[in-house]
């Protein structure tokens, strides 16, 4: 069996399972947040129930409205706060102890190798950086795991991405990440699937960067990522992990729909275009492009290690007069240590603006939000028409080296060629 | 469980901020859903739609969000069955855990304003113009017991068990 498999199979009871079967499993950590928490909620009472199946196993963080904009948005956080203190919930990362959930659930050791955790955000898929079955649920699902602990699931069929060679220069897990997307397109292959991730270069990969490359499988259509638990994880986890767990891997026999091998001395900076997510080129095709809004930040690349490349790159520069850079780290945790560490001086005295911890702009309905006209050259995961707020923007997503080397410049520039 | 209704068709990759904005999902106050569901892909999709109407879409309808107010939406709208060559997956579950069926067709000719007949148990979709019958992936029992009870609520309610 693959890791997918066994950690279904584990958590289902069963000596075995094969993809397309269904069953319910055991949840290890069940996330919701202030966005859909409310509503996760209301649903478990539509079950005729008043309490969580563990208290300490239901995650609540406030993510998507805080610190909040608008009279409407402080409402709803109240209300999410009511509901979240009536059931007693034990870990509650409010505003001030806050974060973006997916990074809060990783970072706080809220998941486990070889275990599931569900949250009620599409990026939940994060959560396999540690060698976990992260999935992305629904409000009623959530609930329903709230009250009994329990999901059901198709076992998906599993794709395996074999990553060889050496990370060049500048080069980041994000700029993998899109290359796949360019590689597989949207064309349903990899929908309801699981994409395990292995090889030379995944194990010289830091917890940032996989967190970075699980984070983005739910944009290939993928039911989760996952990269088996090595020394690295073993190391990340120390001293952060609730709760015990071993090793686990895929056996050797184990069957794949497919076999991808990406040689990753290959792969070079690259740039989503505009609108679609899977129109994907290398840097070079695109270098010189102008743009007026820089975004750093989200579950997907708004990590210690993206400031820290940031600040690299920024040192002793200044940002284009005609760029507006915005910057939020993915937690509470992550801005105290770019902090202690400096990067957050180095990007401010660049002309940097940084943000509270949050999901921000990402989704459109917060802080740093696109208006008409305005082209972004952002480190997030989505660039659909309108997520960042107008319809009339254009998002480019690439890696965070990318964005700063281009801010210097006011146009899209390869941090290959930039001096730093 | 047979669903009758005239087809509404649209592209590729519709995603849950076309199905329904993030700006008014604020609520699972279902009227509310209805009044905007795909305004910005087609402004006039609600005075066409007559209740028991068929969605029909092309590949990854529902990808982006978690969003259960997508399917939500649709639901309350009055769209009974939506079919699409396939579906993303997140927008799958949270439709089956609402209770709005779902029905995968590779292949098909419907065009918008052909009357349907779709049969989930047997998983077929028959387009009454053009008298021809098309095969879609067949759901689970299971999937097709949850749709039936109204959504995973009721369902568990109902049954109270988790068996599959």
């Amino acid at each position: 069996m693959t890791i997918t498999e066994k950690i279904m199979a584990r958590h289902s009871g069963r000596d075995k399972v094969v993809p397309g079967q269904l069953v319910w499993t055991n949840i290890h950590t069940v996330m919701t947040m202030d966005y859909l928490g409310k509503q996760t909620f209301t649903q478990l009472h539509k079950l005729g129930l008043s309490t969580v199946f563990d208290k300490a196993r239901v995650i609540c963080v406030s993510d998507h409205l805080v610190p909040p904009p608008t009279p409407a948005f402080a409402t709803m956080l109240n209300e999410w706060r009511e509901v979240v203190k009536a059931h007693d919930i034990t870990h509650f990362y409010d505003l001030g102890r806050q974060g973006i959930a997916h990074q809060i659930m990783v970072e706080q050791g809220h998941v486990l190798p070889g275990t599931i955790s569900i949250g009620t955000d599409s990026h939940a898929n994060t959560y396999g950086a540690v060698g976990a079955v992260g999935n992305a649920i629904g409000v009623t699902d959530a609930a329903v795991a709230m009250a009994t602990g329990k999901a059901w699931f198709r076992v998906p069929e599993s794709v395996k991405f074999h990553i060889t060679g050496k990370w060049q220069p500048w080069v980041m897990a994000k700029d993998l990440s899109l290359h796949i997307m360019g590689m597989m397109h949207w064309n349903g292959h990899l929908i309801y699937k699981t994409l395990e991730f292995d090889g030379p270069a995944i194990a010289e990969l830091d917890m940032a960067g996989r967190m970075t490359l699980c984070n983005m499988t739910v944009d290939l259509g993928a039911k989760n990522g996952i990269i088996a638990p090595d020394e690295v994880t073993r190391q990340y986890l120390s001293g952060r992990a609730k709760g015990d767990w071993e090793m686990i891997a895929s056996d050797p026999d184990a069957h794949y729909e497919a076999v991808y091998e990406v040689d990753v001395t290959k792969v070079g900076p690259t740039v989503a275009l505009p609108d679609k997510l899977d129109d994907v080129v290398p840097i070079e095709k695109v270098v010189g492009r102008k743009f007026n809004k820089a975004f750093v930040g989200t579950c997907t690349n708004g990590r210690v290690e993206d400031l820290e490349i940031m600040a690299k790159i920024l040192q002793g520069k200044q940002i284009h007069r005609d760029v507006n850079m915005i910057i939020v780290p993915a937690s509470q945790t992550v801005y105290l240590e770019a902090l202690k560490k400096g990067y957050l001086q180095t990007l401010v005295e660049a002309g940097a603006a940084i943000d509270t911890p949050s999901c921000a702009a990402c989704a459109g309905i917060h802080t740093g939000v696109a208006g008409d006209g305005d082209i972004v050259l952002s480190a997030g995961n989505r660039n659909m028409k309108g997520r960042m707020g107008s319809k009339n923007a254009q998002i480019y997503l690439t890696s965070p080296a990318v964005v700063a080397a281009s801010a210097v410049r006011g146009e899209i520039t390869d941090p290959r060629t930039f001096d730093v | 469980m047979i669903l009758q209704g005239r087809a509404h068709v649209y592209g590729d990759n519709i995603d849950t901020d076309r199905i329904i904005p993030g700006k008014y999902t604020k609520t699972l106050d279902t009227q509310s859903l209805a009044a905007h569901v795909l305004e910005d892909l087609d402004p006039d999709f609600r005075l066409r739609l007559q209740a028991g109407d068929i969605l029909v879409a092309g590949d990854n309808f529902g990808c982006g969000s978690s969003r259960e107010q997508a399917p939500l939406a649709l639901k309350a709208a009055g769209v009974s069955v939506v079919v699409a060559r396939y579906f993303a997956r997140i927008f799958f579950r949270n439709a089956i855990n609402i209770g709005l069926p779902v029905l995968e067709v590779p292949d098909h000719n419907i065009q918008s304003g052909d009357a349907l007949e779709v049969n989930l148990l047997q998983g077929t979709v028959y387009n009454v113009n053009k008298k021809t019958t098309f095969y879609a992936t067949r759901m689970p029992e299971v999937m097709i017991a949850i749709v039936q009870a109204g959504g995973l609520v009721n369902y568990l309610k109902t049954h109270g068990n988790y068996d599959v």
